[in-house]
């Protein structure tokens, strides 16, 4: 049983991550029909940034923590922009190659101008520490994650469910020229499911970057 | 208040439309009918943004809109009823109804819901229902409420009496009846044409993209020589979707 919850644990703390990540996915799946394999490369993005300001500057977790946050939102926007406007309402393969061109990129910008090798840095102080309870080792950043995750979700839902954000996201995922015709704007709500895609990788980079360093 | 010249509209090297030129006045109703195929729903659908024209121009009071993205034709004031319903299946009444009013202010978009459902009682006891387990009869009155969400003054509908039964059929007859008496002016297209002139004050027979005949509802009632279009083609299929 104690094993049983601690896998469970575990198991949680490591697989919030990729939902965030897969939640991205779906939603820019929803409103473009794209599987965007460059969605992971929002962390690696993340990732420099954080060891940009982290390692290079000194600046503590914290102050980075919103920096790792934005980086994911603005190049998310930002490859939406440069990229896959163009390729929109291409065919799968089209908009599959594209994303793969995306991810490649990133990846050689990165090999060329950092180098390949493999970086780390100090991870907060707090997230190596454990928690016992009777038999159970809990890692504090397990907790920190799975609940961040439980809380993003909730507020995941509710956009969708409740805001006209949302009402729009999901109109465009069910019939995209139909959501045109009720006057969402094509633009515009890609543009949104940009963000929300990258605002998910971003949190999702932030708990990844803490627990790998 | 509706004007459209030498409108001209491609799916790549097919001419749907070929120059169509008409005039939809204030407070009218207009009917556009023809066979499967003549490019009834290509002209509505250019008309309301979702497809660029080739050539031509269209003219909303007077104004030039030819172009325009459908969120700017539905700030300008016009509203499609489009083929097929086109409801999101997976969403309930409500939200359908919310985002028809996607263009309003939130408060207007709540008066408008308030005002859909004593339009529309059937859609009252159904407001958390999703739209795809709606009947034929009150999912095209959820399609026709939608569109009205941002109080159109031009609305477009695009075989709104399709796979209706009888009764319901005279229902949308009796609607588009009540919507003119409001002030609103209508382009429709109907399969069923007798019925739409009947209630038309003037129409259009559209025939392979180009206008056919014109004239005012009664005489083209009398017209032997459009027979054809009146009953031939009336099978209730219809072409396929080209957006499905
Ligand atoms: N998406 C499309 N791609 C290519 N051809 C199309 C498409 N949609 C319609 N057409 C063609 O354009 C013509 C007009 O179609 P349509 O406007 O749907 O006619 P109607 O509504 O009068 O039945 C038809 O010949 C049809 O086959
Ligand atoms: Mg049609």
């Amino acid at each position: 049983m104690i094993d049983v919850l601690q896998s469970l644990i575990d198991g949680l703390g490591r697989g919030s991550i990729y939902a965030l990540l897969a939640l991205g996915i779906a939603v820019i799946f929803g409103v473009m029909h794209m599987v965007n394999f460059a969605h992971g490369e929002l962390i690696t993005v993340s990732a420099y940034v954080a060891f940009a300001v982290v390692v290079t500057a000194g600046w503590g977790w914290w102050a980075a923590v919103p920096l790792i946050f934005g980086a994911a939102v603005g190049t998310s926007v930002a490859v939406e922009f440069v990229a896959f406007r163009w390729v929109r309402g291409s065919s799968d393969f089209t908009m599959l190659l594209t994303s793969f061109a995306v991810h490649f990129l990133v990846q050689a910008i990165f090999v060329m101008t950092m180098g390949a090798s493999v970086r780390s840095f100090p991870r907060p102080e707090w997230a190596d520490r454990v928690w016992s309870v009777g038999d159970l080792n809990i890692q504090v950043i397990d907790v920190a994650v799975i609940g961040a995750t439980a809380a993003t979700l909730a507020v995941t839902v509710y956009l969708l469910q409740r805001t006209m954000f949302g009402i729009s996201l999901r109109a465009a995922a069910e019939d995209f020229d139909a959501a045109r015709l009720m006057g969402v704007r094509s633009n515009k709500v890609i543009r949104q499911a940009f963000i929300l895609a990258g605002a998910l990788a971003g949190i999702a980079a932030i708990f990844f970057l803490m627990r790998t360093g | 208040m509706l004007e459209v010249s030498g409108l001209t509209t491609r799916y790549g090297a097919i001419s749907a439309l070929r120059g169509v030129s008409l005039s939809v006045g204030a407070n009218e109703v207009v009917g556009l009918i023809g066979p499967n195929g003549a490019g009834k729903t290509t002209l509505l659908n250019t008309v309301a943004g979702l497809l660029r024209p080739a050539e031509g121009e269209v003219l909303l009071d007077a104004r030039p809109v030819t172009g325009y993205s459908p969120d700017r034709m539905l700030r300008a004031g016009l509203a499609l009823v489009p083929e097929h319903r086109r409801l999101f299946a997976q969403m309930t009444v409500v939200e359908n109804l919310r985002i028809g009013g996607v263009t309003v202010s939130a408060d207007e978009r709540s008066e408008r819901l308030d005002e859909m459902v004593e339009l529309f009682p059937v859609l009252k006891d159904k407001r958390s229902t999703a739209a795809g387990y709606l009947s034929g009869g009150e999912a095209q009155q959820l399609a026709i409420a939608r569109a009205l969400m941002s109080s159109p003054r031009v609305v477009l509908m695009d075989e709104p009496s399709l796979g209706l039964a009888p009764v319901l059929v005279d229902f949308v007859f009796e609607l588009i009846d009540r919507l003119r008496a409001e002030g609103r002016t209508m382009l429709v297209v109907e399969q069923n044409a007798t019925r739409l002139l009947e209630v038309a004050d003037r129409a259009y027979v559209l025939r392979t993209g180009e206008v056919a005949a014109e004239g005012p509802a009664s005489e083209l009632l009398a017209r032997e020589d459009l027979f054809d279009t009146f009953v031939g083609v009336s099978d209730g299929s219809d072409t396929p979707d080209p957006q499905a």
